[in-house]
């Protein structure tokens, strides 16, 4: 039997046990620091492993250096039987049982018998509790893994079902639109202009903002190209055809689409969560009339006035940088916007709004509703919200674009 | 004499302008199943909330394990959560984690065993809870009202507490589940030397298992010591609670 350790630097145990005989002790590196560190001591005489010490949670470093070594110890020591020696044991907890079962196996594996001894009767009742269910738990079955070919797999279909979802989704919402508008005392004016007042008033100072600055901008960067030629007065006609045409619409929806579309997908999600979607189903409410009709009707009230108000400040920030750039003054901008831009340009950036409205408020209800039950989905589905509302905001203003120019609007 | 872990020092607290409890002073000892009872809306889930350090009182002090739940520092609060272990009313189960994930979660975060250890201690504390290995792969949702209660009983289990709070655990349990978790929770804390507190409605949890009890009602503390001292109290709510004709048969039957 070889030596490892000398015993004389540990006084519990030179006093115990004869010099002579050879020993092995698993010191841990920290027993310094605590007296009641871990340890396991092979006493070869008695065939003994002694469990010295906490046997816990705080001493799981000390507690995994045990292991290697002690499988060299039983693979070298050719021992039919070995005690497990509890005497000296302190405190045991679930991770100190954990090492005691990896012993125990250990010890099965090299067909040795391994018997538990001088344990206190709380740690053998839970020892034995333990280990039974760790044994159990041995016959887990594993986790569910997928190969990539199933997860392509899985993921077209669930793209697929919610394309058709959406488009179903956007079926059912059509019907009850018609339906409220026979039964229009049915429709939830509360919370309609609650809505109203979050979409549209509230989001007035951001797209106002956002406006004014896109408004500087243009300009700014027209003013640069036009001045070349000294074509500076047409910046009000490209302002008009830009702003009102394109960009007060587009911008306004995609601002609403990140504040007002993924506000729509976090709460019906969160309700969906709560069962608060199921309680209004099984009060006989369709989700649809009661939570989207009334954000879809706000939505499709507000966005138009929004992007008047975003027309109005995208021509202003305009106005203002012409003026100071271009040295064109308020008075003969607006002289020269009323001869030039037609009134179609402003109806054509007008119109895209109710259809865009339709787009957010679909988006993000729908994104809502299909939120499962844990929190990630909530998440997931709000940003997936946003990004298919922005998305689809674009593709339809490429629409618009072509369809106009077809039909040479 | 066994130490006072978690001591209330003439507390009050107001919620949004409204007292929930007033003057409430009284001790928990080591190594005690301390059940904390009253009617609903009594205060008794602000009052384990106020224990958690989830809610600081108005006036007076909480205090356990000898720090002041008001000016704990972030490390003493770490400290704290390795001796404590907590079992929500609902459960509060990481939605996104799989049963199993959710057990061994505070594992993780406070020790560096492997993940076959992780997994082994998770699932051996679902067994004890009762669980089926089934479940383990389950997410929350999936899961019955019981079977969440088990799982996350075994979620606060993990790091082997010694102390369990327990808000409400037996209810929306079948009886005989409640008995079983009720002896679970005996032989644990007689196993571990734990201390339990438990808000609970279940009148058979209290006389089986419960040591001693406070009883809140009218914002106060109405009653304290044993089921069988507090029971005898005359106050018209104590009465009402402990006389209701269904408990006294359960009593009696038991």
């Amino acid at each position: 039997m070889r030596t490892f350790f000398n015993s004389q630097s540990e006084p519990w145990l030179s006093a115990k046990k004869p010099k002579t005989r050879a020993c092995k002790v698993y010191m841990n590196r920290d027993a310094h620091l605590n007296t009641t560190a871990p340890q396991l001591n092979f006493v070869s005489h008695t065939h003994t492993l002694q469990c010295v010490g906490d046997w816990t949670l705080s001493h799981e470093h000390t507690l995994a250096t045990f292991f290697p070594r002690i499988t060299r110890t039983l693979s070298t020591c050719s021992l039919k039987t070995i005690y497990l020696d509890g005497s000296q044991l302190t405190h045991l907890d679930s991770i100190g049982i954990w090492w005691l079962e990896k012993l125990l196996s250990l010890c099965k594996t090299q067909h040795i018998h391994c018997q538990l001894k001088h344990f206190s009767p709380s740690h053998t009742e839970l020892i034995e509790l333990l280990i039974e269910k760790l044994r159990e738990s041995h016959a887990a079955p594993p986790s569910p893994s997928t190969s990539w070919v199933t997860q392509l797999g899985q993921t077209t279909l669930s793209l697929i079902e919610e394309s058709l979802g959406l488009i179903s989704f956007v079926g059912k919402v059509t019907f009850v639109f018609f339906y409220l508008l026979r039964h229009p005392h049915q429709i939830q004016w509360r919370n309609f202009f609650n809505s109203v007042q979050k979409t549209g008033f509230d989001a007035l100072p951001i797209t106002g903002l956002l406006s004014f600055l896109i408004g500087i901008v243009l300009a700014y960067q027209m003013g640069i190209q036009l001045r070349n030629y000294g074509a500076n007065i047409f910046v009000v006609d490209l302002m008009g055809l830009s702003v009102l045409r394109e960009f007060a619409p587009m911008m306004t929806a995609i601002i609403l689409a990140g504040r007002s579309g993924s506000a729509f997908a976090a709460q019906i999600g969160t309700m969906k969560l709560n069962q608060e979607v199921d309680a209004l189903r099984t009060l006989g409410i369709r989700p649809i009339e009661r939570l989207v009709m009334p954000k879809l009707f706000a939505l499709s009230l507000t966005l138009p006035l929004l992007t008047v108000w975003a027309d109005m400040l995208g021509i202003l920030g305009g106005m203002v940088m012409a003026k100071s750039t271009l040295n064109i003054n308020f008075v003969y901008f607006l002289h020269r916007f009323s001869q030039v831009v037609p009134f179609k340009w402003y109806f054509i950036g007008l119109i895209k709004a109710p259809v865009f409205a339709a787009i957010i408020a679909n988006i993000g209800c729908y994104q809502g509703l299909c939120v499962e039950s844990n929190a990630d989905s909530v998440g997931a589905h709000t940003t997936k919200s946003v990004v298919q509302a922005i998305f689809m905001i674009i593709t339809f203003d490429a629409f618009f674009s072509i369809l106009l120019s077809w039909l040479k609007i | 004499m066994s130490l006072p872990i978690i001591e209330f020092t003439h507390m009050s607290t107001r919620l949004g302008g409204t007292l929930v409890h007033e003057d409430i002073h009284f001790k928990i000892n080591q190594g005690e199943i301390f059940a904390i009872v009253g009617g609903s809306g009594s205060g008794k889930s602000t009052l384990l909330r106020e224990v958690l350090g989830l809610l600081q009182p108005s006036t007076g002090h909480v205090t356990v394990y000898g720090h002041d739940m008001a000016h704990i520092t972030e490390a003493s609060y770490r400290d704290l959560s390795k001796k404590w272990g907590v079992l929500f009313q609902t459960g509060a189960l990481f939605s996104s984690l799989t049963v199993l994930e959710n057990t061994f979660y505070p594992l993780r975060e406070y020790s560096h065993l492997p993940p076959k250890a992780l997994k082994e201690l998770a699932l051996s504390k679902l067994l004890m809870v009762g669980l089926p290995l089934s479940a383990a792969i389950k997410f929350p949702a999936e899961l019955s009202g019981g079977m969440l209660k088990r799982a996350a009983l075994a979620r606060a289990l993990i790091l082997d507490p010694a102390l369990l709070l327990l808000d409400e655990p037996t209810s929306g349990l079948d009886p005989e589940s409640v008995s079983s978790l009720d002896e679970l929770i005996y032989n644990l804390k007689e196993l571990l030397n734990l201390t339990v507190v438990m808000v609970t409605h279940d009148l058979r949890t209290l006389w089986h298992i419960v040591d001693r009890l406070a009883f809140l009602g009218e914002k106060k503390l109405l009653a304290l010591g044993t089921p069988k001292e507090v029971a005898t109290n005359p106050h018209p709510m104590i009465h009402n609670y402990f006389h209701d004709p269904e408990s006294i048969k359960s009593h009696h039957g038991n």
